[in-house]
């Protein structure tokens, strides 16, 4: 039989060490963040209409004031948590979606940004733009209007 | 197969070069809105047919006929996509769909949309340029592999319609009532399309007029939608087919009463000419969870007797995680009666002789046997889909076909008895 290579009570720290981990990892939840130009008298969204902005049912906010929606490349890992916690649906099936509509000659998807440092700039200067970010903004010219909890 | 290989290599090549294009201008930071915007979709597949030699399977009747076995052309296609926003308004928007077409096809051919969309406030659209029909479900984007979990659409509903696009306008109104939303769309156009029907030259189908209304509604997952339509046109391009009518037409003038009536029948079941089709379609579609069905009927009226179909089907896909499984089973019946082979020879021969009653005789047996064009068609579908990447998706499908005698009118190079064909289909749909 072999000799064990850590010694049993350390094991034992060990393996507990990365339950716990597993577990926080398991339950800890990354939130979204919709966000809107500072100047946009939108001051909140519900998720409902969240979602008809981001899947292309509508191009303007509730007030009637036209929407500039933005997004982040459809591969991007944030925009796929981003999409599930408002949809419920998968990265492809979101693209599977658009890929219906657009291909069809029906309407565009958001037009898609670089990065989330791109789509905050882009917040930044166009008063009637929305889209998402990871982290919670700190800039006083940028508004969030609705949080999304990350879905599991 | 040199064709084939050419066309594949082609695809891979055009897709790959177009991902690389795309992904290169999403690692450049962006810091303006640009207007132009450019985006595709694509398949690379391969069909096997087997239990039917010599017959072709095909994904619709614009595909040119084929001796069957193994085959690239299928289903890979490559379409390219340019929207050129002007202001929140006005938009322009071409595509190219690169796919095998028959010989005579022209470059043009392959400009599937090149429309202005015009969104006159935020629910109401309208659009002028080339369109494609809204007749069905899918009929909008059955060429797009990616945007739905089969392999390809549904074969009895949408390999026998000349779906193609129009050169028209169309007006979409969108409402909202409490959680549902109501769709309704008018379009009108004309267009012409080739089709392969077995003869030496392309056949063209001319449709002179096209117009029709389609009434959705939705809520949740649920789209439950209701499709009339008419349009006015006919195959042309086929010198038989019009010597045969041409000459029925001379034996209806025939003071033989039995003779005369069987022509006028004859020529009614075997015209391929002008006539009216009229469509009546309705579509269910739930997409919600893990779930995806589709399921459609569609019944077309029309003065021709080919034309006077209808089609039916089901498709049920479940999701697990990457992978989804799915089962398909669709119908397709003719409407009109085959025409039989009259029996001209012994009634004619003392009035006209016997050479020239053999003559009519000739031209009775072969304008049923060209008129004889039929579909009665069934089939089962079992496969799966796998998305491997967020834009690509492997896709593997087996298909049963039951078709009775003289049914077998989607087949290229179809014998008239009754046939059991299996398709075997791998694919990889891809969007960028």
């Amino acid at each position: 039989m072999k000799p064990l290579l850590i010694a049993p009570k350390r094991l034992v720290w060990r393996v507990a060490g990365i339950l716990a981990t597993a577990l926080l990892c398991g339950t800890a939840r990354a939130d979204f963040y919709v966000v809107v130009n500072a100047n946009n008298p939108q001051s909140a969204l519900t998720q409902k209409e969240a979602l008809a902005l981001f899947m292309g049912r509508t191009r303007a906010f509730g007030d009637g004031g036209a929407a500039l929606t933005f997004d982040l490349p459809r591969d991007n890992a944030t925009r796929a948590g981003f999409y599930h916690a408002l949809t419920g649906m998968s990265q492809a099936q979101v693209n599977s979606y658009w890929s219906r509509l657009m291909f069809a000659g029906q309407t565009m998807p958001p037009q898609a940004l670089a990065s989330e440092a791109a789509m905050a700039d882009i917040l930044k200067r166009y008063p009637n733009a929305i889209g998402y970010l990871s982290e919670e903004p700190t800039d006083k010219s940028l508004r969030t209007v609705l949080v999304l909890k990350e879905v599991k | 197969m040199y064709a084939v290989r050419r066309i594949t290599t082609l695809a891979v090549s055009l897709a790959l070069a177009a991902m690389s294009l795309a992904a290169r201008a999403e690692e450049d930071p962006v810091e303006t809105i640009s207007p132009l915007r450019f985006n595709g979709f694509g398949t690379v597949g391969l069909t096997r047919l087997s239990n039917a030699p010599g017959w072709g399977f095909r994904r619709g009747t614009s595909q040119p006929y084929n001796d069957g076995g193994t085959r690239a052309d299928t289903d890979t296609s490559l379409g390219l996509q340019l929207n050129y926003t002007v202001n929140p308004q006005l938009e322009f928007v071409g595509q190219v769909l690169l796919r095998r077409r028959p010989s005579s096809s022209v470059p043009l051919d392959s400009l599937e949309w090149a429309f202005a969309s015009y969104r006159a406030t935020d629910n109401t659209t309208i659009r002028v340029g080339r369109t494609a029909p809204d007749f069905f479900l899918i009929s909008d984007h059955r060429n797009v592999g990616f945007a739905y979990p089969w392999v390809r659409p549904n074969s009895e509903a949408y390999s026998l319609l000349p779906i193609f696009s129009t050169n028209g306008a169309d007006i979409t109104h969108h409402w909202d009532l409490g959680d549902v939303r109501w769709s309704a769309k008018l379009f009108a156009g004309a267009g012409s399309t080739r089709l392969s029907v077995g003869t030496p030259n392309d056949a063209t189908y001319k449709m002179k007029s096209l117009y029709g209304g389609v009434l959705s509604r939705e809520e949740g997952g649920l789209m439950l939608r209701a499709t009339l339509a008419r349009s006015q046109g006919g195959l042309q391009n086929l010198p038989l087919v019009d010597q045969l009518d041409a000459g029925l037409a001379s034996l209806e003038k025939l003071p033989v009463p039995q003779v005369a009536a069987e022509a006028t029948q004859l020529r009614s079941l075997s015209g391929y000419g002008n006539g009216y089709i009229n469509y009546l379609a309705a579509g269910v579609a739930y997409e919600a969870g893990p779930w995806i069905i589709n399921a459609e009927f569609m019944r077309l009226n029309s003065d021709l007797a080919y034309a006077r179909t209808q089609f039916a089907y089901v498709g049920v896909a479940r999701r697990f995680g990457a992978v989804s499984i799915f089962g398909m089973t669709g119908s397709a019946r003719s409407n009109a009666p085959v025409p039989t082979v009259p029996q001209w020879q012994a009634q004619l021969a003392p009035l006209v002789g016997p050479a020239l009653a053999a003559q009519a005789q000739a031209l009775g047996t072969v304008a049923a046997y060209v008129g004889n064009a039929r579909v009665y068609q069934r089939s089962l579908s079992v496969g799966a889909r796998w998305d491997l990447h967020p834009q690509i998706a492997l896709k593997l499908q087996l298909d049963h076909f039951r078709i009775d005698a003289n049914g077998g009118a989607n087949w290229g190079n179809q014998s008239k008895d009754a046939a059991s064909p299996n398709v075997v289909s791998a694919t990889m749909d891809f969007v960028f």
